[in-house]
């Protein structure tokens, strides 16, 4: 699964340490994400959805290739 | 209250339960190996446990960050205790130990089991105890080699 997670917090300007610290995950877990290396829970996709202020589906983008994962 | 805090007051009443365990183990060990001579077992083990349990309680009262002046430290050792990520590789890294101890352990239930009937060589005392602690170590291994492989993968 795709998502937008670097891009949005340059964009915020946030170190991966202060997404970490907003949402309540290690920083490796960050790192992760963005390398799309480790899928999310439902509820840290809300939590980070909710700290960037945008729907879910405009932070994590689905593609039918996901389901073979 | 946060779940990093949540974690770290469960770690302090943890941590005084098993020093408050370790004392009277220890106690109790000690004052055994004072007034009485004629026991079937050596007072010595009860007094180890209670060493044992201190030092878990130690470990315990540490981690919930009783003793130091850095709460961001406690505070970022409980994010890392409940992190999801980490949660989900101890969980992938526990299920293969898991796996790994159950296949030990069936075999050498069977080995033994056969052995009886004459149709394997019986273990000797030695070698049950060899075969016990693969059994105790191998999996551990499996753990920590899952762990790492799950931290560089995942």
């Amino acid at each position: 699964m795709r998502n937008r997670l670097a891009e949005l917090r340059s964009t915020e300007g946030w170190t991966q340490q202060q997404l970490a610290d907003r949402v309540g995950v290690s920083r490796q877990t960050v790192i992760s994400l963005e390398r799309g290396r480790y899928n999310p829970s439902i509820i840290l996709a809300f939590r980070l959805a909710r700290t960037f202020e945008i729907d879910i589906e405009k932070l994590f983008l689905y593609e039918e290739d996901d389901d073979d994962q | 209250m946060t779940n990093s805090a949540a974690w770290a007051d469960r770690q302090r009443r943890i941590g005084w339960a098993l020093a408050a365990t370790g004392g009277v183990a220890c106690a109790a060990g000690l004052t055994l190996q004072a007034v009485s001579a004629a026991l079937p077992f050596d007072p010595r083990v009860a007094t180890g446990f209670g060493i044992l349990l201190l030092g878990l309680a130690v470990a315990a009262l540490m981690r919930g960050g009783v003793g130091v002046r850095d709460s961001d430290a406690t505070r970022r050792l409980g994010v890392e205790e409940l992190d999801e990520r980490n949660v989900t590789i101890r969980r992938l890294a526990g299920s293969r130990a898991f796996r790994v101890s159950a296949a030990l352990t069936y075999g050498l239930l069977m080995w033994v089991s056969i052995s009886a009937n004459g149709q394997l060589p019986a273990l000797s005392p030695d070698g049950l105890w060899y075969a016990l602690a693969a059994a105790l170590v191998l999996p551990m291994l499996v753990y920590v080699v899952s762990v790492v492989q799950a931290q560089r993968s995942m």
